[in-house]
């Protein structure tokens, strides 16, 4: 809008200039084409934006529906061109609800099996996955280990996991009823 | 550095323990509840309850017949909540870091205004007052629960082992090689607070020279986080990439340090007994 005002106001002026001859007529006539200009600018203005969203929505996959105006959406695929090459901060994962592949694998044969895959919140805490086992096993303990090695701290979130330890886009986690890694 | 690490191991902390009222006979004043004592920094307080428990035992409405449980027992530290009115609310403790780390993050002594003071005068005893107690539960689901006894602390300090060994070398085959006889020696470190112990196994899973990753979390109050640090990055980046912002003012192993030193320096120098360097951002 301001970019709109800064062209009309030259026109005030040449308005002002040709005041001497026939006033009210050429009044009119100014007022009006000064209108049509600004109509044309609020055009070109509305088309400009719509263009740059839905380019921008291109690029990130986002869809245009939820990022209606220029600035919103350069920030989504600034924070989306960070996102993937490094890690993500504990707030930035909280906001981006963004979900991680877990891959269960049984130790030993005696342990009951469960489905390979999971996607989980990278929100969640390690806790939440050592419960679900729990429930699907049926058992009153299990023992987790990530990638074969190391049991986790309950605390841990997932996706802080899944930055550290992660093979290709997926947390390998092992179970079992009993000590294995010990 | 062997002399840097030495005095960092035999850090200590002056701790004022107050049984909860509920777990002490009647009638008795918060004085009769309270002993002091100290605590080193790389230790964790649950490994000292029993300790505690027996101070305790006379004053205790029920007597204790097995100290090797503690199993629903924890630690709350009084914590801050506003500076200006003097509010203390109380924080469950997390018994699976170093108490010295718990203190840095949780102690009202880190804040900006308190650690001016402190630098500006001698002659001061700061004591952590912690209040113990006993529930049916754990309070929230911040704290691990422990359902046998000192074995699973002896495990979770091995499992942190091996989290930072594969942080480290990218496997964790370095510290399962290790014989039984040596992971027993590491442990007894702890248990004994003997330095020269902890060194001998120690040397074998801390590089000389990092090539990798270096296991850092960073407190933030209650909050731990836990990010990707390169070795090669100062403690400035890492800070900035995790938080969005400058941060200059943190403490490591109790010792306000400046951010601008290299992560793997910072570690080499002051990383904790579980093998983790543990870094706290001093509060406003």
């Amino acid at each position: 809008m301001d970019h709109s005002n800064a062209n009309v106001k030259p026109e005030k002026q040449d308005l002002a200039i040709s005041d001497n001859s026939s006033l009210n007529e050429k009044k009119k006539i100014n007022i009006s084409e000064q209108l049509q200009f600004i109509s044309q600018q609020l055009d070109q203005l509305t088309h400009t934006s719509t263009n740059n969203t839905s380019d921008s929505s291109n690029i990130t996959g986002i869809d245009t529906t939820t990022n209606n105006t220029n600035n919103n959406s350069k920030e989504t695929s600034d924070f989306n061109s960070k996102r993937i090459p490094i890690n993500i901060s504990q707030d930035n994962i909280k906001n981006n609800k963004e979900k991680i592949n877990i891959r269960f694998s049984p130790i030993g044969g005696s342990i009951k099996q469960i489905n390979t895959k999971m996607i989980i919140a990278s929100y969640q805490p390690f806790s939440t996955i050592i419960q679900y086992i729990k429930k699907r096993l049926n058992l009153p303990h299990v023992y987790l280990y990530i990638n074969n090695s190391f049991a986790p701290s309950g605390q841990q979130l997932v996706g802080e996991l899944y930055e550290q330890f992660g093979i290709g886009d997926e947390l390998c986690v092992s179970y079992c009823g009993g000590v294995a890694f010990g | 550095m062997d002399d840097i690490q030495k005095l960092i191991w035999n850090g200590q902390l002056n701790i004022e323990i107050t049984l909860s009222q509920d777990l002490a006979i009647a009638n008795l004043t918060r004085e009769a509840r309270q002993i002091n004592f100290k605590i080193p920094r790389n230790a964790y307080i649950i490994s000292y309850l029993p300790f505690i428990l027996m101070k305790f035992e006379s004053i205790l409405k029920r007597k204790i017949t097995n100290y090797d449980d503690l199993c629903n027992w924890w630690f709350s530290a009084e914590q801050q909540s506003n500076s200006e009115l003097k509010d203390f609310t109380e924080t469950p403790l997390m018994w699976n870091y170093p108490i010295g780390v718990s203190y840095d993050a949780l102690s009202s002594n880190f804040t900006r205004e308190t650690i001016n003071k402190i630098n500006n005068t001698s002659n001061i005893i700061n004591v952590w007052k912690l209040t113990l107690y006993k529930t049916e539960k754990y309070p929230t689901n911040t704290i691990l629960p422990i359902y046998t006894g000192m074995e699973e602390v002896r495990q979770q300090f091995m499992h942190q082992w091996k989290q930072a060994c594969y942080i480290m070398h990218g496997s964790a085959k370095l510290f399962m090689s290790l014989s039984l006889q040596e992971t027993t020696i590491l442990w007894d470190s702890i248990v004994e607070n003997d330095h020269e112990k902890f060194l001998k196994v120690q040397k074998k899973i801390v590089p000389v020279q990092f090539t990798r990753n270096i296991p850092l979390r960073i407190h933030t109050g209650v909050q731990v986080v836990q990010p990707v640090c390169r070795s090669d990055k100062s403690l400035k980046n890492v800070l900035k990439i995790e938080f969005n912002e400058e941060i200059t003012r943190v403490v490591v192993q109790g010792i306000e340090i400046s951010t601008n030193y290299n992560a793997s320096d910072l570690y080499c120098r002051f990383y904790s007994f579980d093998g983790f360097l543990y870094v706290s951002i001093i509060k406003n």
